[in-house]
């Protein structure tokens, strides 16, 4: 029981390193993608504002248009002031009038004002809204971008590969020389190297059940044709680094 | 008178002396020695008898005809040629120990061995109508070479239609 | 301490295995399910000679020429050669690589005794492996033919299957349209020697028997058609059939016991018999009014094809040989004719006519594709080599008869030697495969 938890310690050790790499290669990941609003330049905030120009401009012209009125109502107020000093004994009914008159237009301007207080207040709201929309969109819009970016080039990858394919099995086809023993279960299957610029350093037939003749045949087809054909991206050339090449009997047209 | 009578005699003796001297054919030069002079002196030989011909010899007789054409892989006899069998017919009828070998032919356009079986129908064709006239059958032989032994050994047309044939040999 | 340097090998060893299938694949998979029926490119140097004067043969000669005729191998031109060693030290294979060569053979002829000694090599010119080397004594008379041996080991080591280079052909020559000979010659047409003759009557249809002894022909001396066997070796002559009417097309059965005919069934019934050699007796096996001639055997001696007209032309049909009820083969066309069957037993070659003009042509049995192998309009009497890869035939060239050989894919072609003006060769027959010291 003493050797526990020395032995136990490598152990430790090693979970730590391993959980460690994981959880580097985790957060790496999700870094990867958390770099991409760096793109472009546009604050924002911009955007948003222009939307809302038009609506403040509206709501100014309320304001204003209510600001005057309350202005004029204020002037009337004055005015009935007066008119009300100067006729303050003559009618105090009067004036209890105006006053109600004046309270009643201080309850308008206050509703008013609730009014555009609560546009106010709606406007911020979108604005908010709008603001956050826009950068989700924007946001899902470049990484939808960046997958289809990447699908498009595993695809043109793809069918750069195929292409080389078929540019090296052409050039094998050309130079096979078919004898007429070629038995019609043919299937020999060669081995090959190549190295940067196509040409073939070893072909060895692995598993073949032809006759000496095809064998022969085989082996010298892919010799005649090395060089072998480049990939149509250089960078595909480490995937076809080797070759397997499966040969079967032609089939008459 | 008498002048006129005699010089009209000697006109017709000489107009027939000399009628005759041109049926005379020249036969054997050893007929013919000194150099004859003038008609009236020489005797005109008499007219030689015809010698005895046989129609397989004469080269009138329509038995001269020996050979049969044929249009291009067909073996029926064409009209043309029916005057001529009839004659071999006939002849062979009227002489019961004469016999025939009819050989048959074909042009080259063809298998060697089919062009054989081709040329033996031709053959079989003119035995056919030879027996059907009458001639007995023990007279006659066949054979088809087909397109061997041409008769013009060209590659065109005239020459294969001149190999399309059946001749009729008489055996001596 | 160990501890640790323990995990940390761990950690690189599991995440080298991730790496793996992680990462993308270094090897390419690729199948080839095709290839081309082009003539191999071969050089064959010309053999040293060590002895005194000229050998009686230009060995390498006659091995580029009989492997360029098989349709397979196109051999280097001499003229065309970088170099010409005669040893394998002195063989530099980027001379050859550069020409495209796939194959070279160097040799050396020497005189030993009142004969040769010839030792030949063959090399892979990309993978510079020697495939194969031998040594051969023969006689100065034989040399030709031991060339031939020789070109029939590099053919069978290349393409698999056997040559047919030492085999020999018989076939029919014509003087002056009328004196008859009846030839046999090596395959390339050398060493032709008369076996029968004729001064005015004709010899047609000659047939090898499989023994490559006899030949059966029929022959028109008496002015009638008749078939006759002869040996080629002892010029003993036997008299088969001579009956009233056709006597002709005379064919061995695989075994040689027997003997398939066209004999008249009646007059101007041509009809296929066979014969038992042993007891001579005939067995009848077309009973049709039609024209039945050209049998052939199939390779297992089970059918007969033949020509029959029986259709209204000429087409090949298919009977047991055992007689019964025969099966129209051919379709194509208005004439095919003279089929033979090839070794292999799964195409026929045949006459076949068109427009007037004859070609010949080849039929897959199992297809029934006819392909047309010549276009020279009077092509006639196919005959297929031992290992079915050529064609012989007669065909018509400035206005005279002569030989030609075909591969059987159609693309090679060649004439065999001319001859002088006035002489015409017809009915060609290639013979079996012979055991050696025929």
């Amino acid at each position: 029981m003493d050797a526990n938890p020395h032995r136990l310690r490598p152990w430790v050790y090693s979970l730590l390193l391993h959980g460690g790499i994981v959880l580097f290669l985790v957060l790496s990941f999700h870094w990867s993608s958390s770099l991409i609003p760096s793109l472009g330049g546009h604050n924002p905030e911009a955007e948003p504002v222009k939307a809302t120009v038009v609506d403040q401009a509206l709501i100014d012209q309320q304001m204003a248009m209510l600001k005057a009125e309350q202005q004029k109502k204020q002037a009337e107020k004055q005015q009935l002031e007066q008119n009300i000093s100067s006729l303050k004994q003559q009618q105090a009914s009067a004036q209890q009038q105006l006053n109600q008159q004046v309270s009643d237009l201080q309850k308008q301007a206050q509703t008013e004002q609730d009014k555009l207080a609560k546009l106010k207040a709606q406007d911020q709201a979108l604005a908010q809204k709008q603001k956050t929309a826009d950068t989700n969109a924007r946001r899902k819009a470049l990484a939808d971008e960046i997958a289809s970016e990447e699908r498009n080039r595993d695809a043109r990858m793809a069918s750069l590969l195929q292409k080389w394919e078929a540019l090296i099995q052409q050039k094998i086809i050309n130079n096979w020389v078919v004898p007429p023993s070629t038995n019609d279960d043919l299937s020999c299957l060669v081995l090959v190297t190549q190295v940067p610029g196509g040409t073939v350093t070893n072909a060895q037939a692995s598993t073949c059940n032809g006759d000496d003749a095809v064998v022969q045949s085989i082996i010298t087809a892919v010799y005649r044709a090395s060089p072998l054909p480049a990939p149509p991206d250089p960078s595909l050339f480490y995937q076809g680094r080797t070759l397997k090449l499966t040969f079967k009997k032609p089939q008459p047209p | 008178m008498k002048m006129l009578r005699f010089g009209l005699l000697v006109l017709v003796v000489a107009l027939f002396t000399a009628g005759c001297a041109r049926n005379v054919k020249p036969v054997a030069p050893a007929a013919s020695t000194a150099p004859a002079p003038a008609a009236a002196t020489t005797q005109a030989a008499p007219p030689p008898t015809a010698p005895q011909v046989s129609p397989l010899d004469d080269p009138n007789s329509p038995l001269a005809n020996r050979t049969v054409y044929f249009d291009f892989d067909k073996s029926d006899i064409k009209p043309e040629f029916l005057d001529t069998l009839t004659a071999h017919a006939k002849y062979l009828v009227a002489n019961p120990t004469q016999k025939i070998r009819i050989e048959g032919y074909t042009d080259e356009r063809g298998t060697v061995e089919y062009n054989i079986a081709l040329g033996d129908r031709r053959a079989q064709a003119v035995r056919r109508f030879m027996l059907f006239q009458g001639v007995s059958a023990d007279q006659i032989t066949t054979v088809s070479y087909g397109e061997s032994l041409p008769a013009d050994p060209g590659h065109d047309e005239t020459a294969w239609a001149k190999n399309r044939r059946a001749i009729i040999v008489y055996i001596r | 301490m160990t501890m640790l340097r323990n995990s940390v090998f761990l950690t690189i060893a599991v995440v080298l295995l991730l790496l793996p299938i992680a990462g993308p694949h270094a090897t390419l998979e690729i199948e080839i399910t095709s290839g081309v029926n082009t003539a191999s490119p071969i050089a064959v140097v010309p053999f040293r000679y060590d002895g005194v004067g000229q050998p009686t043969t230009d060995v390498a000669d006659v091995i580029g020429s009989d492997l360029t005729r098989s349709g397979r191998f196109k051999a280097l031109g001499v003229k065309d050669m970088l170099e010409k060693p005669t040893e394998a030290s002195a063989v530099n294979f980027n001379n050859w690589q550069v020409l495209k060569i796939n194959d070279l053979v160097i040799g050396r002829v020497k005189q030993v005794g009142g004969g040769y000694s010839v030792e030949y090599q063959v090399f892979n010119v990309y993978t510079h492996q020697q495939i194969m080397g031998y040594s051969v004594a023969t006689s100065a008379a034989r040399l030709r033919y031991t060339a031939h041996f020789i070109s029939d080991t590099i053919y069978q080591k290349l393409t698999g299957q056997r040559g047919a280079f030492t085999t020999r052909i018989a076939y029919v020559e014509i003087s002056g349209h009328e004196h008859y000979a009846l030839i046999v010659a090596d395959s390339d047409g050398y060493n032709a020697q008369p076996v029968f003759e004729s001064a005015t009557q004709p010899i047609l249809s000659p047939a090898w028997s499989p023994d490559g002894h006899q030949i059966a022909y029929v022959s028109f001396e008496n002015t009638m058609p008749a078939v006759y066997l002869q040996d080629i070796y002892s010029g003993k002559r036997e008299l088969l059939s001579r009956r009233e009417g056709i006597n002709g097309a005379p064919v061995f059965s695989p075994d040689g016991k027997s003997l398939a005919m066209t004999l008249s069934s009646s007059p101007g019934n041509p009809d296929i018999y066979v014969m038992d050699l042993a007891t001579k007796q005939l067995r009848r096996i077309t009973t049709s009014d039609a024209i039945d001639t050209e049998p052939t055997w199939s390779p297992d001696g089970q059918s007969l094809y033949f020509t029959s007209d029986r259709g209204g032309t000429p087409q090949i049909y298919k009977v047991s040989a055992k007689g019964g009820e025969p099966q129209r083969v051919t379709f194509d066309g208005s004439y095919n004719a003279d089929a033979q069957v090839s070794p292999d037993g799964r195409s026929l070659a045949m006459v076949h006519r068109d427009s007037g003009n004859l070609y010949v042509s080849v039929m897959d049995l199992a297809s029934g594709t006819l392909t047309t192998l010549t276009n020279g309009g009077l092509d006639k009497s196919p005959s297929f080599a031992p290992n079915g890869s050529m064609i012989i035939y007669a065909a018509t060239y400035h206005d005279q008869g002569v030989l030609e050989e075909v591969s059987v894919d159609g693309q090679v072609h060649e004439r065999l030697s001319e001859r002088q003006n006035g002489v015409d060769v017809h009915a060609p027959v290639w013979g079996p495969f012979l055991t050696s010291g025929q």
